[in-house]
Formats: C-alpha cells, structure tokens, sequence
C-alpha cells in the first residue's frame, strides 16, 4: 500500500518508459593495429534498415509479472526476449535479430 | 556493503551507466556478487550486455518499469550490491527505485546545470525521506564528481560550492579518462580491461569511499 505521500511523488512525475529510445550501440574495438599500436574501429557492413520499435505495455496478473522478472534475471536475458520468443510460439513471425534486439548485433 | 545502491540524477550524459557499471566490476573483481538492474529506457547497459563475455557474471536485468522496487526486492537476495542505472529525468521508476535504496549515489560533471540537477535529485531524496515508506530509515546520499579534469578551477570551484552548502560530496572522483567509452564499446569497465590502470584505480577510490562510509563515518542523511 503506497502511502499518500509517496502516491503524490509518484503522481507528479512521468513514466519512465514514455521517452523510450534505443540509440545505435557502437561496434567493438578491432585488435590494435600492429604498425601503429592504437586501435581501429573494426570495418563493418552497414546493418539492414530497422522496423521502427514501439512500447507494449499490457496488465497482467502480478505473480506471471514477477516470475518473468526472476526468469529474466536467471537466464540473463530481457523481458523483451522472453516475451518475443513467447510471441513466436504463437504463429507469429519473429526473427532471431528481432529477439535479440540491438543487443544480438553488438559483436561479430 | 550497502544492498541497494540507485545512481539518480534528473540531467543525463553525467556518467550515471559508467559509474554504476564501473561499481560493479570493480565488487566483482573483489568477490561480491553485484547484480545491474537497468531501469533507463535507453537500456545503456542492457545493450551491451553479453553474457559470455567477461562481465558475464554480472548480470544486467531491464526493469525501465514503475515495478522496479519489486524487481530490486527480489534480486537482492542473491546479489550485493544491487546496482540501479536510472534514466536522466524526473521520473516514476526512479522514485519507485530510490524508495527501494539504501544508498543514492548523484554523479555530476563540474558544470552548473549538472549542480542544478544534483540539487534537485538530492531535495527528491529529502521527499522520499519523508514518506511513510522511509520513515526511520532515510536513504543515505553521496554525491561523486565525474569526468573532471584534474586541477580545473571550475571542478574546485563546484566542489568548494558543494561541500560548502553541506552537500555529500565524495572526496574521491571519476576522472576524465577514456578508458571508459572505450572499455564501454564491449560492455566492460576499466576495473577488467586494465585493472592496473589509472581509471580502475579512480574506481576503486571511490569504491573504498563508499565502503569507508557505509561502515565507519557517516553518510549525510537527506532527511528534512
């Protein structure tokens, strides 16, 4: 039970996810360059054009909530994978790279 | 050790991730068991997070949403320190995070608006202490200076400003270095790419700050 003057705090800021962005991460470091000894951004293919992502937020009941928080922790994976795969199951087209999100593509 | 620590401030690009990753490597270099929960929408961490790889045994949980105190309530009792990256504004998942902290760390860089957002995030944490929630058990503040350059007028300049008005200043700080953005590029922090170096060494400074505070002086209660 939250108290009211937590309720009130809470009341007077915005979601969190309302502002949501995911920049494009960076591509690792190749091995330093023999000859100069610094390191090269490591060449790579320009990434195919990505379907712009949109937030899902959805009720569902509380415990569902909480254990797919612990299997996210325990697998060291995102909700957003888990509920990806789950959304396949489904019949539903999902790619591997669109499971694994921004994070799949950060090294080669 | 402190089981919650949450990195807040409503201003981004102070080096919240870094610090808090950085903090975590350096637990796990020394035998903690940090866990990161990532609750900026940005996911900064979570992005780079790669469970094979050699911060693999930190586990980084996204949790952007208002149930994050449930999510730090939960990982809290397989990890010390639970460490929360927040987003760069003013918002409800931040509040529901420091609700849920023992210790709220506010980077900022030596720059006025990034005093005015610490300012504003530690009278935040003044308001948490206030709540029924909090009673009698206020979370504890510490400010970190980051990116500073060392023997800039400006950074001694905020610092006297700081510390002069009664803010809890660390004496230890997050230099300017760029071992940072590039131990970053792989999810890494310096305390594992160049545990030697002169960044890790900063980290580990402001990592004994913080333990000497939580077991022997006094952290400054942001209490009314």
């Amino acid at each position: 039970m939250t108290s009211k003057k937590l309720g009130a705090l809470l009341r007077s800021a915005p979601p969190a996810t309302a502002r949501a962005e995911t920049p494009e991460p960076l591509q690792p470091f190749a091995a330093p360059d023999a000859t100069s000894g610094s390191p090269q951004p490591r060449p790579t293919a320009k990434p195919p054009a990505q379907e712009r992502e949109v937030p899902l937020q959805v009720l569902i009941p509380e415990g569902i909530r909480r254990q797919l928080g612990v299997k996210a922790a325990q697998e060291g994976r995102s909700l957003r994978e888990l509920v990806l795969t789950a959304v396949r199951s489904l019949g539903i087209e999902v790619t591997e790279a669109q499971v694994k999100g921004k994070r799949g593509r950060k090294s080669a | 050790m402190y089981g919650v620590i949450t990195l807040a401030t409503s201003k981004g690009g102070v080096g919240k991730s870094s610090l808090g990753r950085s903090l975590a490597a350096h637990w796990f270099t020394v035998g903690h068991k940090p866990v990161l929960i990532d609750a900026d929408p940005q996911r900064t961490l979570a992005n780079r997070y790669d469970p094979e790889g050699r911060m693999g045994g930190v586990p980084v949980v996204a949790e952007p949403e208002e149930r994050v105190g449930e999510v730090i309530e939960e990982l809290r009792r397989q990890h010390a320190p639970v460490i929360v990256d927040t987003a760069g504004f003013r918002n409800r998942t931040t509040i529901g995070a420091l609700v849920a902290t023992d210790l709220a760390i506010i980077p900022l860089k030596p720059a006025v608006e990034d005093v005015d957002a610490a300012i504003a995030t530690y009278e935040l944490i003044r308001e948490i202490n206030e709540t029924d929630e909090r009673q009698g058990r206020p979370v504890k503040v510490a400010m970190v200076l980051t990116m500073t350059m060392r023997g800039t007028v400006i950074a001694r300049h905020v610092r006297d400003q700081l510390a002069g008005a009664g803010y809890p200043l660390l004496r230890a700080e997050m230099l300017n270095r760029v071992a940072y953005p590039e131990a970053g590029i792989e999810g890494l922090s310096p305390s594992i790419t160049d545990p030697d170096g002169a960044a890790a060494r900063d980290i580990a400074a402001v990592a004994q700050e913080l333990m000497k505070l939580a077991n022997h002086e006094f952290i400054k209660d942001a209490a009314a």
